[in-house]
């Protein structure tokens, strides 16, 4: 049931959005030469387009929605499997985004092997040994790859970061 | 062509480093294959940025190995615990796996390599054959033609990939309106910028099909459950004898022609191409009723289709410039950093570079046959690799060689973005692979459309009854009413079903 509810919401967005960047495109400025195929007239296509299939998507999602209204009560309810599987997603897209911060202000290093160590907590995993090993290991490895076999830049953080990482490579 | 082929070959033996490229990108592509959710697609898409320190020839050479072996490596799993490592592999779990279960994994595995060399290497020499001539038919195309092309490619895989239909247009227009960020290809206005100055580029490819596809998949594993104890590593593969050769012959020979016919329809592709093969390979039996039990035409038939379509992938690619599937329209993406754009006059300014291709998938598909005998039980290995491990890893791939593409921590951002949306977009049902062939078709779609209304001085009729455009543009709406039909059926088949058991 919920991701009837899900599906609903996404379309009803995207409904939304498609008219909003609709009208974006009208307000682009005019060309005289192009007028009748200007800036906005593929934008339009598109956005039209979709917006006329999302509002059919988010009308089947209403009607679905209505024909099974008794199974709404439980829509919400998430299962312990459900509930431990989003929590895994959450906890890597949450790790990801501080690896992308780490990744410019503590440089490559640091960052990669704090990354790799912290995210295979994520998932379950046993191996204590191995995990230490195998960041350490892959860290050296895309270090040694990209800055001496490819010789491409690999970013260096800042401030006392930077001193370190200029050490290495 | 004589002429193209002797210097494609003296690049080769010129380029030594050449075949160690290729043999390691098809040990890259049957690894990343075999395991469930990578996907050729994944390991193309990581090999992209590490493209860019070769020539342009090298990189592409890189790039299709990695096709080719990832087409065969999801057999593997298929094979020995019933999870197949890629979309196109689905139709081989149903004889593979029985045949495992009977304690003749290695043979299963023997069946499906051999059928993978020479499905591969049958639609390898029709892609020799058929995308010089191609080309130099399409040297008449229009704009509007490409414009009816481009909208064929993206309503034939929204409407054949299985799924909702509009949910796959939806995925296609969001491809087509993201393409649109940055300048007016014609009159070089901002458009869906909000003044950020790093959009005025676009949204940079590379990044966001790495992130729709990689980093997707890596946050999609991170919620599942995975387990790796129930796979079969203690194998070894036996190729088929020659009396059980003999009597696959004819469903190898139906089945690869299938095959490289429906590869080389753009959008629908190398899955789709080993169902209708197996399905085929049972009409024609005279014992249908054992298919599904380990029967070996059951594995040969949808092993050689999907290596056959990967070879007729790449016509409508380096033919027309359109991508056949997803995995070609990761690959257009490699070509465009490298400043080369596919098409018709692809074959006459870089020669060189599409026949060392040509020959580059013909050796890849006799190498896949080399290291798949000997090293199919090490592949199986890759199966027992911890996710907890190999996904964070990715993670790292992903990341690096995006920033190493231009150094610019932009692109990290772009494909962070598109891998939530791309996750997002997999949650709720709607096709990547529409999504991305979206994302690569608009700008094609959009200037062809455009330059074919200036050309016909806005006449609609003009553009649309040109001949090619116009059996392009019914095939496209003859796909939808397929697609719509085929989703009404498998509905009423679902009631039908449901008010039997209940």
């Amino acid at each position: 049931m919920a991701h009837r509810l899900l599906d609903l919401a996404f379309a009803s967005l995207l409904f939304g959005l498609s008219i909003f960047l609709w009208f974006v495109a009208d307000g682009f400025p005019e060309s005289r030469r192009f007028a009748q195929a200007d800036a906005d007239f593929w934008p339009k296509i598109i956005f039209a387009t979709m917006a006329l299939i999302t509002g059919i998507l988010a009308i089947r999602s209403v009607l679905s929605l209505r024909q099974s209204g008794e199974e709404m009560a439980g829509a919400f309810t998430m299962t312990a499997d459900f509930r431990a599987s989003a929590l895994r997603v959450c906890a890597m897209g949450a790790l990801i985004l501080i690896y992308f911060v780490a990744f410019q202000h503590l440089g490559f290093i640091l960052a990669t092997f704090a990354f790799l160590m912290l995210a295979s907590f994520v998932i379950p995993y046993k191996n204590n040994v191995t995990r230490v090993i195998f960041a350490a290991c892959f860290t050296v490895v895309l270090v040694l790859f990209f800055t001496q076999a490819l010789e491409l830049p690999l970013p260096r953080g800042s401030g006392v970061f930077y001193d370190l990482n200029v050490l290495f490579y | 062509m004589l002429e193209a082929y002797g210097s494609a070959i003296a690049y080769l033996f010129g380029n030594p480093s050449s075949f160690l490229l290729i043999i390691f990108s098809v040990v890259w592509g049957i690894a990343f294959g075999s395991v469930p959710g990578l996907t050729g697609i994944v390991g193309v898409a990581l090999l992209i940025p590490f493209t860019f320190v070769f020539d342009p020839t090298a990189g592409l050479l890189l790039l299709s190995g990695v096709y080719v072996g990832s087409t065969f490596g999801g057999s593997i799993s298929a094979i020995l615990f019933n999870t197949p490592g890629s979309p196109e592999a689905a139709c081989t779990a149903l004889d593979g796996y029985p045949m495992a279960k009977k304690g003749q994994a290695g043979k299963a595995l023997g069946i499906a390599l051999a059928s993978s060399a020479i499905g591969g290497i049958f639609g390898t020499i029709v892609l020799m054959l058929l995308a010089p001539p191609m080309a130099q038919f399409a040297l008449n195309f229009g704009p509007p033609e490409y414009f009816a092309l481009a909208v064929l490619g993206i309503t034939a895989i929204s409407a054949i990939g299985g799924g909702s239909v509009l949910k796959g247009l939806v995925a296609g227009l969001l491809g087509l309106g993201i393409a649109t960020v940055g300048l007016d290809p014609i009159t070089g206005t901002e458009r869906y910028t909000f003044g950020n100055l790093s959009l005025l580029t676009g949204i940079s490819f590379v990044p966001a099909i790495i992130g729709t596809f990689a980093l997707a998949e890596v946050l999609q594993r991170a919620g599942e459950r995975t387990s790796t104890a129930d796979v079969i590593t203690d194998v070894s593969t036996k190729l088929p004898s020659m009396k059980e050769f003999l009597a696959t012959r004819y469903t190898l020979l139906r089945s690869s022609s299938i095959g490289a016919f429906i590869g080389a329809l753009p959008g629908v592709g190398a899955t789709t191409a080993a169902f209708i093969s197996y399905s085929e390979a049972v009409r024609w039996s005279k014992r249908p009723q054992d298919f599904g039990t380990g029967v070996a035409e059951g594995i040969a038939a949808p092993e050689s289709a999907n290596n056959s379509a990967v070879g007729g992938s790449m016509i409508p690619l380096l033919a027309l410039g359109i991508p056949g599937s997803a995995t070609t329209a990761v690959m257009l993406g490699g070509l465009t950093i490298h400043g080369i754009i596919p098409g018709p006059l692809l074959m006459e300014t870089n020669t060189q570079l599409v026949y060392t291709v040509f020959i580059g998938m013909f050796i890849a598909n006799i190498l896949m046959l080399v290291f798949g005998i000997r090293a199919a039980r090490y592949f199986a290995l890759v199966l027992k690799a911890p996710y907890a491990l190999v996904g964070p890893a990715i993670v790292v791939l992903c990341m690096t060689g995006v920033y190493a593409l231009n150094s610019n921590i932009v692109d990290v951002g772009v494909m962070l973005a598109m891998g939530a949306f791309g996750f997002l977009l997999r949650k709720l049902k709607y096709p990547i692979a529409s999504f991305v062939i979206g994302l690569v078709l608009g700008p094609i779609a959009e200037r062809s459309l455009r330059q074919g209304l200036v050309i016909s001085d806005y006449d609609y009729w003009d553009f649309v009854s040109r001949p090619i455009t116009a059996v392009l543009l019914i095939a496209s709406l003859v796909s939808l009413i397929y697609g719509f039909y085929g989703q009404w059926k498998r509905h009423q088949d679902a009631q039908a079903a449901k008010m039997a058991a209940g």
